[in-house]
């Protein structure tokens, strides 16, 4: 490096701090040359000066130390954070103990839905008979009669064993397949019952083919007066899988 | 006394330096100083080298300071300097200086030219330690504080020709 070259990191921004490679050469040059020795020399001592001054300019209250350790020091910090973490920790808790069950239920939910969805579509395309064909008054009569119909046994859901429940069985029809339409009042009031087989629906494949000789309610509900309900051979499961597959199309 | 008092207190007047500068006033400079040693203590596990502790302060430092100052711009004398002064460049520095005028030219300095320029006239960091503690590459640093110190030497110029000079304690003389 010679005295031209050495202007640059001269001017750019000298340092004794900077041990940087940038100066190292520029450092060895001005051991050789006095010229620029001094030339550095009087603009670290420049730069010392105000950096001196910029010291001097703030004077650092006595105070200050102090006050940073108390800060550091105060139980409110940690007390801070530990009731952070506390409350962290207890909301993390109780928003999972509150979604486990919100979760259950909008699982439910959704189910609870999508039969509902499947049944009223099964009921617009259904043809009832407009009279009924077997009359009851109780459960276990219309059960026997209409599993004598279906030629597989039908199990009641539990709510209908009230006591003031009257039925009537109609057949219907679904296509090419026969299912049972089973209506029943419940304190007076108009419900029916919907008897049907994932095959019904053509979805066969989907599911396995049931051989449980009893069939399983898998859903049974009351809107506005009109009680729906649905009895299949298949397991709950697979009804809703089924429903699944029917849903989306 | 903990392992981060041991390791961070001796910073403190350095880091109140610092602050003052870059806040143009003591009671934001002792904010920030403290709002700094929170932040260190609790970040204390990520600091890796024990002797690296100035300068992950001065980084927290700064970065408190841009956000304190994008936040809540309680740095005042900052308001006006999206152009910073157009003095003309000075390669030297102007035989008198008093720290009104220091303090003025520093007042007026873009905050990206000030950090730079406090760090290196304070911190006694080298200016890869300035780099890493700013985020910014070597290159950056150096030429900040080049134009920062060209920019207050030009004010500082153009201060000596509008004042007569003084003579004043603790400022520069024959220099």
């Amino acid at each position: 490096m010679d005295c031209k070259q050495f202007a640059e990191p001269l001017e750019m921004a000298p340092s004794e701090n900077s041990g940087d490679s940038y100066y190292a050469e520029a450092l060895l040059h001005a051991e050789n040359c006095p010229v620029c020795r001094l030339k550095l020399a009087n603009r670290l001592k420049s730069e010392r000066a105000i950096g001196a001054m910029m010291e001097s300019m703030a004077p650092v209250p006595d105070s200050i130390h102090d006050k940073v350790i108390d800060q550091i020091r105060s139980p409110k910090i940690f007390r801070r954070s530990t009731n952070f973490f506390l409350a962290t920790a207890a909301s993390i808790l109780l928003l999972v103990g509150l979604s486990y069950p919100a979760l259950n239920y909008w699982k439910s939910q959704q189910q609870v839905a999508a039969v509902k969805q499947l049944c009223l579509l099964s009921i617009r395309n259904h043809e009832i008979t407009p009279s009924p064909e077997y009359v009851a008054d109780n459960s276990q009569e219309v059960s026997s009669w209409l599993s004598n119909r279906l030629g597989h046994l039908v199990k009641f859901p539990n709510a209908l064993k009230v006591n003031d429940t009257s039925f009537k069985a109609r057949r219907a029809v679904l296509g090419e397949h026969t299912v049972a339409a089973m209506e029943f009042t419940i304190n007076g009031k108009r419900s029916t019952l919907f008897s049907y087989y994932p095959k019904q629906y053509n979805v066969e494949g989907v599911v396995e083919a049931p051989m449980f000789e009893m069939g399983y309610t898998v859903a049974f509900w009351s809107e506005q007066g009109l009680g729906f309900g649905l009895v299949s051979e298949a397991t709950p499961e697979k009804v809703n899988a089924v429903f699944k597959k029917r849903l989306s199309l | 006394m903990s392992r981060f008092e041991e390791l961070a207190t001796p910073h403190i007047g350095v880091l109140y330096r610092m602050a003052f500068h870059l806040s143009g006033n003591k009671e934001d400079a002792e904010d920030l100083v403290q709002d700094v040693f929170i932040k260190a203590q609790k970040s204390f596990h990520t600091l890796r080298e024990n002797s690296k502790c100035k300068s992950w302060l001065c980084s927290i430092l700064y970065r408190q300071f841009v956000d304190g100052y994008r936040k809540r711009r309680y740095f005042v004398e900052l308001k006006d300097v999206a152009s910073p002064p157009v003095e003309e460049e000075q390669s030297v520095w102007p035989e008198k200086i008093t720290p009104a005028d220091l303090s003025d030219c520093m007042n007026n300095l873009d905050p990206k030219y000030r950090m730079p320029l406090v760090a290196h006239f304070l911190s006694g960091l080298s200016y890869k330690e300035i780099a890493k503690s700013l985020e910014m590459p070597i290159g950056t640093v150096m030429s900040r504080i080049h134009r920062a110190k060209n920019l207050m030497r030009g004010k500082l110029s153009g201060l000596r020709k509008e004042k007569p000079l003084r003579i004043v304690k603790g400022g520069l003389h024959g220099l």
